[in-house]
């Protein structure tokens, strides 16, 4: 599949730089899904949980479980 | 970054995503949702959960939580089909422990359809089911395909293959190829996973070590070539998915093999699409019908004191004498007739995951 070239680019910074806009609700449960979204207590969660933005999106558990 | 020249290259033609995965992570970056938007709107997007727990013997308010989240997220994207993992999460807590497996008999049926209707239910896709990498007994690996089959019949589901795992019986239990394949019901596999795995050292393995699906490695020659040999028994697959944890694939060397992998992947695969006209839309073919959820208390009590065992044991030989004292000794989880060797396994592993997921960066 094509991926535009400009997605391919923020994946690069993404993976290499960490992150830095986040789509902060994504999972929430009693929200509306609004995975664009960044607003003020995304930042702050952003700050107060993730300060090194070092997760690794490529560890799937569903992997290697076994 | 291991997959990024291949994105580049347009040889990813769909993606899977482990959708319950990121319980615990909020902050979720833009372009990880822009790229699940991309294959979504491409109709190439394929859900994998994790943390269902499709045979826990008692219904939790978290599994009432996990359909909610699979409702909604199958809204915002376009999943072309939902799967999760058979067995049940040992731990006392939902999201936490490894996949186990559960003896086959009308209870857990009744168990695991209801659970595979309200899958469905909720994400309103083709549902199915992985075949599980780690097993008890001979009997159990050559029951598995069967008891899938009919696990997933009422909702005309399917079979991810996972050929790792089947790869893992094969080795782990002296088992024929020919005779297991046969066993499986192939037409109803519309999804293959391969990957990579380690060895396990065991005692009791009679010198041999026991292969385990860490997803760590390359994929091994022996999976590539029992890809090559299932596809063609396969009349409705349609996804091939290569599988690696991000922990392997740190350095150079691992990202290069990761590549190779995937391009030998593509290299087996490719010539076997312009015949590929899948016959089975593995959609319901009646309305699914509800009753009460369905609970086994005496299940549920078995696996909390088996979760406990398998965690808290000191070895193999020390768990199976709590085994037989056990509430699940003379019963059909036929602990009498478990290999130690693979009881060994299943300790490390529910030791190793007892504590849930955990992102070596948290």
């Amino acid at each position: 599949m094509k991926i535009s070239k400009s997605l391919l680019q923020a994946i690069a910074l993404g993976a290499t730089l960490g992150i830095a806009a986040t789509s902060c609700s994504l999972l929430e449960d009693e929200i509306k899904i609004t995975p664009n979204a960044t607003d003020e207590t995304c930042e702050k969660e952003n700050k107060g949980r993730n300060d090194n933005n070092t997760h690794h999106w490529d560890n799937c558990p569903a992997c290697g479980m076994g | 970054m291991a997959a990024l020249p291949l994105l580049a290259a347009e040889k990813v033609e769909a993606i899977e995503w482990s959708f319950d995965a990121l319980f615990k992570t909020r902050n979720i970056p833009n372009w990880f949702v822009d790229l699940l938007r991309t294959y979504s709107q491409g109709q190439a997007l394929i859900g994998h959960g994790i943390f269902f727990s499709l045979f826990s013997g008692r219904w939790s308010p978290e599994q009432q939580q996990w359909l909610n989240h699979l409702k909604r997220i199958t809204k915002e994207f376009n999943f072309e089909h939902i799967t999760e993992h058979f067995g049940f999460m040992t731990g006392k807590n939902f999201h936490q422990g490894a996949p186990i497996s559960v003896p086959y008999n009308e209870r857990t049926l009744a168990l695991g359809q209801d659970r595979l209707k309200r899958m469905y239910e909720a994400c309103q896709r083709p549902v199915g089911l992985e075949n599980l990498a780690i097993a008890y007994s001979t009997a159990e690996v050559q029951q598995h395909g069967e008891f899938l089959e009919a696990l997933l019949s009422p909702i005309n589901g399917f079979i991810i293959l996972d050929l790792h795992n089947f790869y893992c019986h094969l080795h782990n239990f002296e088992e024929n190829f020919d005779r297991l394949i046969q066993s499986y019901p192939v037409h109803m596999v519309r999804e293959i996973h391969i990957s990579g795995g380690s060895w396990q050292n065991s005692e009791w393995f009679d010198d041999k070590k026991v292969r385990r699906d860490t997803h760590d490695d390359g994929v091994p020659e022996i999976v590539f070539e029992l890809l090559e040999k299932v596809i063609p028994l396969c009349p409705n697959l349609k996804y091939v998915v290569l599988e690696q944890l991000g922990t392997g694939l740190k350095t150079d060397g691992q990202k290069t093999r990761f590549q190779k992998d995937f391009l030998r992947m593509d290299e087996i695969v490719q010539p076997s699409i312009p015949h590929k006209k899948t016959q089975n839309d593995f959609l319901p073919k009646q309305k699914i019908k509800f009753d009460e959820i369905v609970e086994d208390e005496v299940f549920h009590q078995q696996q909390m004191q088996l979760s406990a065992i398998l965690e808290n044991a000191v070895d193999a030989a020390s768990a199976e004498k709590l085994l037989m004292n056990s509430a699940l000794a003379k019963t059909d989880w036929k602990v009498e007739e478990w290999k130690t060797h693979m009881l060994d396994a299943v300790i490390q592993i529910a030791q190793q995951w007892k504590k849930g997921f955990q992102s070596p960066a948290n």
